[in-house]
């Protein structure tokens, strides 16, 4: 008959958390209850061999993909309180409805300026950069019925919102349609001329850095943007790397 | 700075110095990636579950109190993680899911078979051992955590944890001797 009362101690001693005392008092027991001793031997074997299960190493990338998320956190920390309420229709639906600390951070991030200098040397990393470049016909997307902007809306919070969890979002920025202009040089002259950008025609409208291990996993990202369900389009084009002086 | 507690870091994370949680990862993120690979055998799902417990601590860090003991709350937030994901997983096809019982995850050439084919054994008696008897099973074992953090992390008392860790070993080892005599 095995002696019940030890159940409780059994994990403290096979992890070696009871006191000298109590120690003593179980071993002085064991010595003369061989059923106590068969019940510890068989719990130490299995203890033992659950003790090799192996831990396995983190990949290389996770720390990058950490300190991606925590970059792009600390932008947008920084900028939160100026990009609020602002930006265009779709982001503005979804900031409306974002109650997480993560979207005011993306929209933060929105007019921000990449630095190069903040961002790990992904492809170091076995990441590689892509840019998404948006294209939307703005008259368009004022067609759209309310609700379900709104709906799409919330699967954009999601989509962004699981990138920036995986780390993988450098940087996030809608681009105005206002103010825009063609830049050339006639003659050794500078010839810069306003650019009208027509809302009823299609123009880039925003463009997402991500991090992604090769072009299929970007174009699956790519893929998962909602935005797409509204008729935008992505135009999806690699970074090249190169070492700087 | 290189002494603070994790503690102290996180109450500096909280107050809005978000930079010391890099020390808070270079110190965790080794043991929750043995954690998550020991419940799941996969590599990239506890890739992704280790970001996961840092992107909620950002999220949640307004919530962080330092009175109580930082292990036991970030553990929570690593339960927490898994549980949704294997809510998530199991809405998912079953096509789409991770090999829930890889035979030999990440071999290395230094193992021999038979220790091979007694660590994929102990991963199917694991399997199939319920998830709270599995989950105690690991942070009991792997974690470094006393039987008093495991049971605050739970919410439950402290023999409650002790008898369930004793009841949670001897199913294991059923299970285990179960699938050693099929093999057999």
């Amino acid at each position: 008959m095995r002696c019940e009362a030890n159940d409780e101690r059994w994990f403290d001693y096979l992890s070696g958390e009871l006191s000298e005392q109590e120690r003593r008092e179980l071993e002085t027991h064991l010595a003369s209850c061989r059923s106590c001793r068969e019940e510890l031997d068989s719990l130490r074997e299995t203890w033992e061999l659950l003790g090799r299960l192996p831990g396995g190493v983190p990949s290389a990338e996770a720390r990058t993909r950490f300190q991606g998320m925590l970059n792009a956190y600390e932008r947008g920390q920084a900028r939160a309180p100026v990009a609020r309420g602002r930006g265009p229709r779709l982001i503005r639906i979804a900031a409306q409805l974002a109650a997480s600390v993560a979207l005011l951070l993306l929209g933060g991030m929105a007019g921000y300026g990449m630095k190069s200098a903040e961002s790990p040397l992904a492809s170091e990393e076995g990441l590689t950069r892509f840019l998404l470049v948006v294209y939307e016909v703005a008259d368009r997307l004022e067609e759209i019925p309310t609700e379900r902007m709104r709906e799409t809306g919330e699967r954009y919070r999601a989509w962004e919102n699981e990138l920036t969890r995986k780390g993988k979002l450098l940087d996030v920025a809608r681009l105005k349609l206002e103010g825009a202009a063609s830049l050339s040089r006639r003659a050794g002259e500078p010839d810069v001329s306003p650019l009208h950008l027509a809302t009823d025609r299609e123009a880039i409208t925003y463009y997402w850095l991500i991090l992604a291990r090769d072009h299929e996993e970007a174009v699956e990202i790519a893929n998962g943007c909602p935005m797409l369900d509204l008729g935008s389009r992505i135009e999806l084009r690699e970074l090249e790397t190169w070492e700087r002086a | 700075m290189a002494n603070a507690t994790s503690s102290e870091l996180m109450a500096r994370v909280r107050d809005g110095d978000v930079g010391q949680l890099r020390p808070i990862f270079d110190r965790y993120h080794g043991r929750l990636f043995g954690f998550f690979y020991r419940l799941t055998g996969n590599r990239e799902t506890s890739d992704d579950l280790v970001q996961d417990v840092f992107f909620r601590i950002l999220k949640y860090r307004h919530r962080y109190r330092e009175s109580g003991d930082f292990t036991v709350w970030i553990y929570r937030i690593a339960r927490n993680a898994w549980l949704d994901d294997r809510r998530a997983a199991s809405r998912e096809p079953v096509s789409d899911r991770p090999d829930a019982v890889p035979a030999s995850p990440d071999p290395t050439p230094f193992q021999n078979v038979e220790q091979r084919q007694e660590i994929s054994l102990l991963r199917r008696a694991l399997e199939k051992l319920p998830t709270d008897k599995r989950e105690l099973l690991i942070l009991s074992r792997f974690q470094g955590l006393k039987s008093r953090q495991i049971a605050e992390m739970l919410d439950c008392p402290l023999s409650t944890v002790k008898v369930r860790v004793h009841r949670a070993i001897k199913e294991l080892r059923q299970r285990f001797l179960e699938l050693s005599k099929e093999r057999v």
